[in-house]
């Protein structure tokens, strides 16, 4: 969406004959392609010494589980987005989607005295319906995205205090669903397990079947797609759909993790899930965003507050390596690519 | 004596390999409206561009009131007192008529409302301009050309969306800056306007200048000849008249119509084409550039301006264009012009970029997963009888590849489509002379196999070489078939005027 403007450049121009992009390829790119994709595992690797210098309780066994642990539930957000931005849209409501999720799953159970498993089919449902409603406003009615799901977060945000009457939720979650969430298997805990299936599910749709090859096409050339016979709308609808899915999801396991809810208190994800979706845009499959990278790019995301907290850094300081995180992320996958593919 | 105000002295430009001007000399004089004439690719545009700074030159000199310079750039030219007004309308519809004029300069000039005076604006200064008709935000792009006091002003195709009276006034202010020593660049399609404004014609074919005579010692039958007879100079048997249509000589040509379109009209231009192609031809389609011919095949493909009346057949199927995948469900398949725009997906393989729109045929059963097996077994197999090289190509990013091989990507993608048409335009734009030669092959190859073929391409050689048949466009319009002994490169070449 905000690099449409190198192809239309060139269409004016073609009245003459294009001159061929052979396979001549600079040094500099050379370079770039050969060691861009190690440019993170080095950077987490610094960030790893210099934690652990700050404190010894860093790298033990515990702390590396907590930090997958609080890891997991931002990488299915992050994958999720990773979703919308390989089709070469926004989506600023993921966080909301996901906080609605937290809220609304434990209103239904508590105040509504549903069961779990009605309660989990009826949030499934609001979800692709959230998911629909945004895809349609973006994909068919041509509005743009950034704005639809600026709007539609604040919505949600409103309906979080309205189911739960601005309450807080404690009693009345199902506490074997609470559990659930907070066991291990093998001493392995859970979230940590789901996180990769759900990142597993997503990267097959995205690399292995026809949807994610049209998503793709429509991210990197839409007017291509387009002429390829891609469903262009339909497609951006569906991934709309999936995102909000796979949100709402992550929403409800948190609602587990937390024990409780109160609005705007869900999971805080929107910086970090963009900053490993960008982070990820430099790995693998270097430029474009990707699953595998996006995972990492997660991990990466969650070491810094664990990393910054056990250092004994003043609380407020996340706020500035967050930030300075993406926007590093950013220019880190636009230097790797070489080109303006990074989307930003 | 005076020096002119332009000498451009045996300037010569080359695009990757094909040779655009082949040292090229023109003179203009002052106050002289000089008409560029000539076939598509003739080196109107080419040397436009170089004397308004928009390219330079490979080599060879530039003279300005005698004065040699190098042009760097468009905003350099402009100092210099050269000013192009471009083909494509470029102009902010929401803003107004003044605001337009005066944009990019830094303070409003004192002259705008003289020159909106001369163009006839003066009273619609605080009209959105997209409130006006394309013949007037014509006259506004040329005013904000004006404005820059050019001694030089070069009008690419300015008559294009014009009525006749409009003609007339624009030809009054032309001749008004030609009074104030203005030197005018009169590049047009158009003849017999070329006829009337200007003093003297220089006519251009394949990057040379070929003939530059007075207007007064002129005919239109010379002007043809300059125009076709440039494209065509090794075929001086080729004579007679082009409104002589011929049946079409029976190449193994079966008379089952596989495409018939009847009176189909765009919303982009005023004519309607009717034509048909027949299982086991090539059909040639070619036209001057902005006869229509994308628009025509863009809209059977269900992309682009919309279909305001028309019918199109696919053998006995009636289809009515709305979208790509309608085309592709009654076997029509369209590879478009510009491939980079509207055909290859950066960051994708060759293999990715070939088999998208056959993915979903290619899914292991009952999953929603490509079964990738079959599809690099398809892709690379295609791509092998196409003659790609390197054999790797299919696992390369498709952003690496040559034009040729690009273009044989493209090719591939719709070869796995199962068709009854194929629809090429431009096919081969901007690919070498070796990839072009196996796209020919390609073509006949789908026609033997009883597909019809339409090709469109503003290369009219290339097309007499591999078409049965050639269609020529004008306005939208189909206005000659050429076929057998009539269809030579000169006669296309005059029907498109």
């Amino acid at each position: 969406m905000l690099s449409a403007a190198s192809p239309s450049a060139e269409a004016t121009t073609s009245a003459e004959p294009l001159p061929d992009a052979g396979t001549t390829t600079s040094r500099g790119t050379v370079l770039r392609r050969r060691f861009g994709p190690w440019g993170v595992p080095l950077i987490m690797l610094v960030m790893v010494a210099v934690f652990q210098s700050q404190n010894s309780a860093f790298l033990t066994v515990a702390n590396i589980w907590t930090i997958l642990e609080g890891a997991a539930l931002p990488a299915m957000v992050a994958c999720a987005l990773t979703v919308i931005l390989v089709m070469g849209e926004f989506d600023l409501s993921v966080q909301a989607v996901a906080g609605f999720s937290t809220t609304t799953f434990a209103a239904l159970m508590a105040s509504w005295n549903l069961t779990t498993v009605s309660a989990i089919a009826i949030m499934l449902g609001l979800g692709l319906l959230i998911g629909a409603l945004t895809g349609w406003l973006v994909a068919y009615q041509g509005l743009n995205a950034l704005v639809v799901t600026i709007g539609a977060a604040s919505l949600l945000n409103g309906g979080e205090f309205w189911v739960s009457d601005s309450r807080s939720i404690s009693v009345g979650i199902d506490p074997a669903f609470v559990s659930f969430v907070r066991s291990d298997v093998a001493g392995v805990p859970v979230l940590v397990l789901l996180a990769p299936v759900v990142a597993l599910v997503l990267w097959a749709l995205l690399d292995r079947s026809s949807l994610g090859r049209e998503l793709r096409a429509i991210g990197a050339n839409r007017e291509a797609a387009r002429f390829a016979g891609v469903n262009v709308r339909r497609t951006i609808l569906i991934g709309f759909v999936i995102t909000a899915l796979v949100c709402t999801v992550a929403g409800m396991l948190y609602t587990g993790r937390a024990g409780q809810a109160y609005p705007l208190t869900g999971l805080q994800v929107l910086l970090p899930s963009f900053a490993a979706c960008f982070i990820g845009a430099a790995m693998f499959r270097v430029g474009e965003f990707n699953i595998p990278g996006t995972m990492v790019g997660a991990v990466l995301a969650s070491i810094v507050p664990n990393g910054l907290l056990l250092a004994d850094v003043s609380g407020y300081s996340t706020y500035f390596f967050q930030g300075g995180i993406l926007i590093l992320a950013v220019g880190f996958a636009r230097l790797v690519a070489g080109r303006d593919t990074s989307h930003a | 004596m005076t020096a002119p105000r332009l000498a451009v002295r045996e300037v010569t430009k080359t695009y990757g390999g094909a040779t655009a001007l082949r040292d090229a000399s023109i003179e203009v004089g002052r106050g002289e409206i000089v008409a560029l004439v000539g076939h598509n690719g003739a080196g109107k545009s080419t040397i436009s561009k170089i004397v308004s700074g928009y390219t330079r030159p490979d080599s060879g000199t530039l003279t300005l009131d005698g004065r040699v310079v190098e042009l760097r750039s468009p905003q350099h030219a402009l100092g210099e007192g050269v000013g192009l007004v471009p083909q494509q309308l470029a102009v902010v519809a929401s803003m107004t008529v003044r605001q337009n004029l005066v944009l990019g300069l830094r303070s409003a000039p004192r002259d705008v409302g003289d020159v909106a005076r001369r163009l006839g604006l003066e009273h619609r200064l605080d009209v959105r301009v997209a409130d006006l008709g394309p013949a007037a935000q014509r006259l506004v792009m040329i005013g904000r050309t004006l404005l820059r006091r050019p001694r030089l002003l070069i009008l690419d195709e300015p008559t294009a969306a014009f009525s006749a009276p409009e003609t007339a006034r624009l030809f009054e202010i032309v001749r008004g800056l030609a009074e104030e020593e203005i030197s005018v660049v009169y590049i047009s399609h158009r003849l017999e306007e070329v006829l009337q404004i200007a003093d003297r014609v220089i006519g251009m074919s394949q990057g040379r200048v070929i003939a530059d005579r007075t207007t007064a010692a002129t005919s239109m039958a010379q002007l043809e000849d300059i125009i076709a007879g440039g494209a065509d100079a090794r075929s001086p048997e080729a004579e007679g008249d082009v409104d002589d249509f011929t049946a079409a000589d029976a190449v193994d040509v079966t008379d089952r119509e596989v495409l018939r379109v009847e009176g189909l009209r765009t919303a982009a231009k005023p004519g309607a084409a009717t034509f048909h192609v027949r299982s086991g031809e090539v059909v040639g389609l070619t036209g001057l550039v902005g006869a229509g011919r994308s628009s025509l095949l863009n809209a059977i493909w269900g992309v682009g301006a919309p279909v305001l009346a028309g019918t199109v057949r696919v053998g006995e199927d009636v289809l009515v264009p709305a979208t790509p995948r309608r085309a592709i469900r009654r076997g029509v398949v369209l590879i478009p012009e510009g491939r980079h725009r509207t055909s290859l997906v950066p960051g994708m393989t060759s293999r990715e970029n070939a088999a998208l729109p056959t993915s979903r045929r290619r899914r292991i059963p009952g999953t929603p997963f490509i079964d990738r097996r079959r599809e690099r077994r398809d892709v690379h197999q295609l791509l092998t009888e196409l003659d790609t090289v390197p054999a790797q190509a299919v696992d390369m990013p498709v952003d690496a590849l040559s034009g040729g091989n690009a273009q044989k990507v493209v090719l591939a993608r719709w070869l796995l489509m199962p068709s009854r048409v194929v629809l090429l335009d431009e096919p081969c734009e901007g690919v070498d002379v070796r990839a072009r030669n196996e796209i020919h092959t390609v073509l006949r190859r789908l026609a033997d196999q009883g597909k019809g073929v339409l090709v469109s391409s503003s290369d009219v050689e290339e097309l007499v070489e591999s078409a049965d048949r050639i269609l020529v466009m004008r306005a939208g319009e189909i206005v000659a078939e050429l076929s057998g002994p009539a269809m030579t490169v000169e006669r296309v070449n005059r029907a498109c005027l």
